[in-house]
Order: structure tokens, then C-alpha cells, then sequence
């Protein structure tokens, strides 16, 4: 675990001051405010710009387009399968993605892969979106402008010299280098980091998530008195009591546990006991 | 005061409402039949493409068979257009300094794909997979014409949903033993099974290939 800064946790406890650093487009938002006439106005332009829309008279046939070079194992107009793995928090879950000549039209589960057993959530089916995302990163970005990986090498050579001496003060090389990710489990990219951090002692690597789980973390830092990933296996339990936990609905790597409790109905130890599941919020 | 009609006036009026009602019959009658026409629906027009591929030269005079090139008409719902790397399997040993195949090099020189324009079309609501005609005797003559007799190649057949469903009605005819299917310009000889052996043979006739939901999906 990268050290976690000493950073105001909530907005706050943030002075003003702080707050319009960290939110640039926080003041503008609230200074226009969005009244009851101007929504339905903005709601009645997007009503008719549907209308327009169904005006465009389809797409031209814009023609064949052939392949260079054949892609192997592809078949023009045969669908295909490939196994990859959504990871969510750290969290990896086999899925299978079908697509036609690149172009990914379903997700479902993998029924070899361990975390998943044929079993997919809303967020892998999601998925399929976020590959037609406009948004979604195709390559590396220079100053919010594409560029190519050959040339983040380039930067990132030029950058090195400058990273591996000390600055004035410091003994440390790499101070001023930090690296920004989201919770890696991946042992390539984790290895890598790793070895990034020992060549440049001064650099500082921080994780991140939208909706993170270092409490959990941590709690299982206490309990286990070491860093700890729980495998949890809700058969052997007769009353699951989750705090504060989706473990059967959407926490991350809850799929196992979903598919295998329904199993343990029936074949709990006391007969008096009702199987269930008690879920404080 | 005169009569306001002269006696020709019955004349001219009866004309007027007669060349009227032929004209709004013409119209109505021109506006039904001209998508049939050829003419709208490009039968034996050349279309401009970025090489111009003779099937003349590769199919009649080079003897290339057509899954040469379509490669996956018989497992594919399409047919598929050749990559340019199977051009250059002849095309880089011969006709190498070839004007007319300037934009063929190129696109292997600088990874960039051929755009083809599209000659024969179906409306996208229609359902058309190449293989199955394949595999149940149909010629790739019977919709495409005789390629091998193209220079440059066009719309040999109307394609408009008659055209297809006249076929579907009574496929018996139009079928062919699967040794003949790829030949371009091939006629039944006395040898050749009937319309119910092969009707039999491809197992056809147990299914009514009418049905709205065999092309609209």
C-alpha cells in the first residue's frame, strides 16, 4: 500500500480557498444556477432535436473495406469468442467477449475461470458500452492532445536523466515523480512498480479509487495483523451479518459468494436456525 | 350577346380531360413500375472502383476460382472481399510496376485497407447469408451473372424482392450439382439431375422458403 496523505478527508473541512483549487469548475457551476423555466426550455430543444434527428436519412454505403492482411481466426461475418477479465477494484472476474471482427457485441461470463463460473454482474454486461465509449482512452494523451506511445518513451527517457538526479537539499533520486493508479492486483504491473520505486527512492506511488476499499483494508489489516485479501465462502455460515457490505450484491468480487449461498439452504447445522442473511447499512 | 362557347368548345374540353386523365395514369402507373425498371436498380452499370478489377482476365483467362479471393461464401453470411495481401501473392511477382495497380501497392506499402463500392446490394432489412444458398445448389451465377464475362464488374440481376422470392417459390429450377456451383457460365446437360432429384438431394421442400422471417429477421 502507497502511504495514504495526511489530505482533508471530507470537502468540508476544506477552507475556500482549497476547495476552488480542487474543484476549478465547482464556482461556475454553482453560480449558474438552473431555474424551473430554463429546464423545461433545455428539455422541449431536446425533445425536438429527437424529431431532427429522425430526419437523417441513414448512413451512405460507404463501401467494402478489406482487410490488409487477414486477421488470423477471423471470418468476415462469423462471430468470435476471446477470454479476457473485467477488473472492478482490483478485483478480476473472467468473462468471455464475443465479437465480430473486432467489434465486441456481448459479454457473459466465463465458465473456466474461477471468480466468475459462467457468472457475470451488471457492470461486466455494462461493459459493452464502455468499449463504444467516445470517451473511452484509445492511447497515451500529451497536454489533452493524443500522441503515441513511441513518443511517451522519447518524453519518458528524456524525463529519466532528469528524475535519477537529486534535487538541491535531497538525497533521494526520483523526488517529484509520482505515480498515479487505481488499486493494482495485477503482480506484472504491482513487480513493476516496484521496481520503479526502488530505482528512484525519492518517488512516491499513490492509489486511488472512485469508491475505494481501503477500509477494508485496513480492517483486515487489524484483524489478520498483516495485509489480507478475505476468500469468503457463505456456505459455511448459518446467518451472514453484513455491515455496511454488498457481499451479495454488488461489492466487488461478490460473485462466488452470490453463486454458491443459495447452495448451503437447507444443510445448515441447527435445523432451528433460519438461513439468512442480516444486512445493516 | 353571342353564345359564350363556340361549337369546337366541346372538343377542346373532352381533349383537355382526356390527355389529363392519361397523364395522371401515365404518372401513377411510372411511379409504380420505375423501381422495377432496370435502370433504377443499376442493372449492367459498371461501378467506379479504386482498381479496375478485371473477373474477365483473373476468372475466364487465369482460371481462379471464385473462393480464391471470396474466400468465406461458404461459411460466412458474406462472402468477404480479398485482403490486400492476397492481391500481392500474385501482384508482387507480376505486373510489379503496373500503373492501374498503384493503389493496391500502396495500401500494402503503407498498412491503409482498400474501399471497394458496393455492386450488388440487398436493403439492409434483408437478411441475405451466402452460405446457405451455397450449400443447398445455388450457382453464384444466378444472382451475380456470368463474372467471367466482365470486364469491369456490374449488377448482372435486378435483385428486387420478386426476383428473390420467384426463386424461393420454386427453387427446382435454379438449383445445380455442388461440383457446378462456382462454374460462371454453366447450363444443364443430359446428364444433369432433374429439378425434384435435386430439390431431394439438398433436401429442400420441407420448409416453406416464403416464410417473411427466412430474409426479414
Amino acid at each position: 500500500m502507497p502511504p495514504v496523505g495526511q489530505a482533508p478527508r471530507t470537502a468540508i473541512e476544506m477552507s475556500d480557498r482549497a476547495l476552488v483549487r480542487h474543484f476549478p469548475q465547482l464556482e461556475s457551476a454553482l453560480s449558474h444556477t438552473l431555474d424551473r423555466r430554463r429546464m423545461l426550455k433545455l428539455l422541449g430543444l431536446a425533445l425536438a432535436s429527437g424529431g431532427v434527428a429522425g430526419c437523417d436519412p441513414g448512413t451512405p454505403d460507404r463501401g467494402f473495406v478489406s482487410a490488409v492482411r487477414a486477421a488470423e481466426g477471423v471470418v468476415p461475418g462469423l462471430p468470435n469468442v476471446y477470454a479476457t477479465a473485467h477488473v472492478r477494484d482490483g478485483y478480476a472476474e473472467g468473462i468471455l467477449v464475443t465479437h465480430q471482427m473486432g467489434r465486441p457485441i456481448k459479454v457473459e461470463g466465463n465458465p473456466g475461470h474461477p471468480s466468475s463460473l459462467g457468472a457475470t454482474d451488471v457492470m461486466a454486461q455494462a461493459l459493452i458500452y464502455d468499449f463504444y465509449d467516445p470517451d473511452r482512452a484509445t492511447g497515451p494523451l500529451h497536454k489533452g492532445m493524443p500522441t503515441s506511445w513511441p513518443d511517451l518513451a522519447a518524453a519518458m527517457q528524456k524525463m529519466r536523466a532528469t528524475a535519477m538526479t537529486p534535487r538541491a537539499g535531497s538525497t533521494h533520486a526520483g523526488e517529484g515523480l509520482r505515480i498515479l493508479t487505481g488499486t493494482v492486483t495485477s503482480p506484472t504491473l504491482g513487480r513493476t512498480i516496484e521496481r520503479i520505486l526502488a530505482a528512484f527512492p525519492g518517488a512516491v506511488w499513490h492509489e486511488w479509487d472512485a469508491i475505494g476499499r481501503e477500509n477494508v483494508t485496513r480492517g483486515l489489516g487489524l484483524a489478520y495483523g498483516a495485509p489480507a485479501a478475505v476468500i469468503v465462502d457463505p456456505r459455511q455460515a448459518d446467518v451472514l451479518l453484513a455491515l455496511d457490505s454488498d457481499l451479495l450484491d454488488s461489492a466487488p468480487g461478490h460473485l462466488i459468494p452470490t453463486i454458491v449461498w443459495p447452495d448451503s439452504r437447507g444443510t445448515h447445522r441447527f435445523k432451528n436456525v433460519i438461513h439468512r442473511m442480516q444486512t445493516i447499512l | 350577346m353571342g353564345a359564350p362557347f363556340t361549337s369546337r368548345a366541346n372538343i377542346i374540353m373532352t381533349t383537355c380531360l382526356a390527355v389529363i386523365a392519361c397523364v395522371v395514369i401515365s404518372v401513377c402507373l411510372l411511379w409504380f413500375a420505375w423501381p422495377y425498371s432496370d435502370y433504377d436498380r443499376h442493372v449492367g452499370w459498371a461501378v467506379e472502383q479504386p482498381v479496375p478489377f478485371s473477373h474477365q482476365h483473373h476468372v475466364a483467362g487465369l482460371g481462379l476460382d471464385c473462393r480464391f479471393c471470396h474466400s468465406s461464401v461458404e461459411r460466412s453470411a458474406q462472402a468477404s472481399l480479398p485482403p490486400t495481401f492476397t492481391c500481392m501473392t500474385c501482384h508482387s511477382q507480376i505486373w510489379t510496376n503496373a500503373a492501374v495497380l498503384a493503389a493496391v501497392r500502396d495500401s500494402l506499402l503503407r498498412n491503409t485497407p482498400m474501399t471497394w463500392q458496393r455492386v450488388t446490394n440487398v436493403p439492409d432489412y434483408v437478411y441475405f447469408n451466402h452460405s446457405i444458398h451455397v450449400a443447398k445448389g445455388v450457382g453464384c451465377e444466378s444472382c451475380h451473372g456470368n463474372v467471367a464475362a466482365m470486364p469491369l464488374t456490374y449488377k448482372a440481376k435486378t435483385l428486387t424482392m420478386q426476383f428473390c422470392v420467384n426463386c424461393h417459390r420454386n427453387p427446382g429450377p435454379n438449383l445445380r450439382p455442388a461440383e457446378n456451383i462456382f462454374d460462371t457460365d454453366w447450363h444443364p446437360g443430359p446428364d444433369t439431375p432433374g429439378a425434384p432429384a435435386l430439390m431431394a438431394r439438398y433436401h429442400l421442400g420441407r420448409r416453406n422458403l416464403t416464410e417473411c422471417s427466412i430474409c426479414h429477421r
